[in-house]
């Protein structure tokens, strides 16, 4: 599959059209989607948007937009107007938004196709998509693996050429942890820098919606269509605008070094993978410092005591009437046990557990103890990042511990799951911005190696990341 | 560590009932999360460590915002029992 901007330039040139690009994908899905899992619904006015777009081009012999006839695919945790947004439960089911997410208006304006919808673990909450009400996506490079979560339907999608380009959301690791197994690019920008107006809340202070593709400038390119300040997401940030990337001088950067990032959990193969390849940059004249994150150590605790106190306020305004409503509603029961009975059917065992976890956190006596303590921590975790970042330029990690997993491998222990997003939730807590790329693969399994940057460092780590691609 | 019944408790708040098995299973589970989350009480803060505060609140005008016919209906559509222009759900006294 051709790149965006390749593919745009056939467009304008006339080499092809949006419907074709549409139907490719389309048959991509028809062939593949039944072994993957990767899409949930296809838009049906995804073929006459084309048409429209193709009409427009023919017109004015331009291209009406950045992603102009463009398919993309959307998580199913964000909002598209026309089409359910299920957020991988039950509890959302028949659920047909009534407004469009900013994110999706952007795209459109831009003239993208939503050619559909992708599958996740239920309301984000997990890091292999198994806990979807509507099965597990499976990893394209070994239908027998997990595809990573939560947005594993959406690296999936794009792993298998059933897309261009999607989107996803993540809030401890849920974009990047999927490329990384899925062997695409992922990024999650930094806290602010894309609206999350019309994206199922999960965790308010961590999550953040980013790009996945195929490589550099599809990723830039999709995040530079979606960001920007949204007066209807009041965490928003007026920005620097994204630019496309160019290669830099790697002899000029400085990268960081922390042996946090590489400790007993690491996997040998993916060590030495990454090792190789912060000697091949080192080889390029960029100098590699050690740094030290000495609170990073405690960051998968702080996240999951945070993440699961805002979760479970998030969560509780599923009562089985509005969005959409239940089945499990029998009018003659009294309210309390409407809701107990809808949120006892329609929530999975991982929504159960974080909800659970999260009124526990935030009771009195845990809270003092441990949640406001978890807050600190955060702070701590800040400020180590924050004093890294006037040293280095940028840190390099691995981005997950292990490559795909084995789908049923974890799912009974939801610590060992935990445990997956060890190197990617230090970000969420600092708000930073990281991208996962391809760097090679471990028995056919991809490899994925993680950018960290600091605040509002987009540019800078796609331009970086960039000029790696032609150490591989 | 938390027990059974503060398990169920928990989950009652949360408007969700537990099998005894679900209980069971959920109290190892999150006992083995705690246990790791303990970690946190061997954090040694730096003597001059001060959080800094970073989050600030965002205004904006308390007016209403109209939105159309269509959006309303929609709306009014999206919960699972409707009559006329209101959401009809069980009530939550009960008659005497």
């Amino acid at each position: 599959m051709l790149s965006i901007e390749e593919t745009k330039k056939n467009l304008l040139e006339g080499r092809t059209c949006s419907l074709d690009l549409v139907r490719e994908c389309l048959k991509n899905i028809k062939e593949k989607n039944k072994d993957i899992n990767a899409f949930l619904s296809i838009n049906p006015k995804a073929e006459e948007e084309a048409k429209e777009i193709d009409k427009k081009i023919k017109q004015t012999k331009k291209l009406p937009g950045l992603l102009a006839g463009i398919p993309l695919a959307i998580k199913d945790n964000i909002l598209v107007k026309g089409m359910k947004a299920t957020a991988g439960s039950k509890m959302l089911k028949n659920y047909f938004p009534p407004y469009e997410s900013t994110v999706v208006k952007k795209l459109r304006e831009a003239g993208a196709i939503i050619l559909g919808k992708t599958n996740l673990d239920e309301f984000a909450m997990g890091s292999s998509t198994e806990n979807s009400y509507f099965g597990p996506t499976k990893n394209p490079y070994d239908l027998t693996r997990v595809a990573g979560g939560s947005s594993g339907g959406s690296a999936a999608a794009v792993a298998s050429e059933m897309c261009f380009g999607a989107l996803g959301s993540d809030t401890g690791g849920s974009i990047r942890q999927p490329a990384s197994f899925c062997g695409v690019w992922g990024l999650k920008p930094t806290y602010g820098r894309v609206s999350r107006f019309g994206l199922i809340a999960m965790a308010s202070s961590l999550d953040q919606i980013g790009p996945l593709a195929k490589n550099v400038d599809d990723l830039a390119l999709l995040l530079k269509v979606i960001e920007g300040k949204d007066e209807k997401d009041s965490t928003s940030e007026e920005v620097t605008p994204i630019k496309m990337p160019k290669e830099i001088n790697l002899s000029k950067i400085k990268i960081g070094f922390s042996k946090e990032f590489f400790n007993s959990g690491l996997d040998k193969n993916i060590k030495k993978n990454i090792f190789e390849v912060l000697d091949k940059i080192k080889k390029q004249g960029a100098e590699i410092e050690e740094i030290n994150l000495p609170y990073c150590q405690y960051a998968l605790s702080c996240y999951y005591l945070i993440m699961s106190a805002e979760a479970s306020s998030n969560l509780a305004r599923y009562d089985g009437f509005r969005y959409g409503g239940t089945e499990e509603i029998n009018l003659k029961d009294d309210l309390l046990k409407v809701y107990t009975k809808t949120r006892t059917k329609c929530f999975g065992d991982e929504v159960k557990r974080r909800l659970i976890m999260g009124t526990f956190v935030l009771s009195s006596g845990f809270q003092e103890k441990y949640y406001l303590l978890a807050q600190k921590v955060r702070d701590a975790i800040r400020q180590d990042f924050e004093n890294a970042f006037k040293k280095v330029d940028f840190i390099l990690t691995p981005t997950t511990p292990q490559p795909a997993f084995k789908i049923g491998e974890k799912i009974s222990d939801p610590l060992t799951m935990y445990l997956e997003d060890i190197y990617t939730v230090p970000v969420n807590l600092v708000g930073m911005p990281a991208l996962s790329m391809p760097v090679g693969k471990i028995k056919n399994l991809p490899v994925g190696l993680q950018i960290i940057g600091g605040y509002f460092k987009e540019n800078e780590i796609l331009s970086f990341a960039k000029s790696l691609t032609k150490l591989f | 560590m938390i027990s059974k019944e503060q398990i169920k408790n928990l989950a009652k708040l949360e408007r969700i009932e537990l099998t005894e098995e679900e209980a069971n299973r959920f109290r190892l589970q999150i006992n083995k999360v705690l246990a790791y989350v303990k970690q946190l009480e061997r954090v040694k803060f730096k003597e001059n460590f001060l959080p800094k505060q970073k989050a600030k609140n965002i205004w904006r005008e308390d007016k209403t915002l109209e939105i159309s016919k269509e959006e309303r209906e929609e709306l009014l559509n999206s919960s699972s029992w409707r009559e006329g222009d209101l959401i009809k759900i069980p009530g939550v006294f009960k008659k005497n």
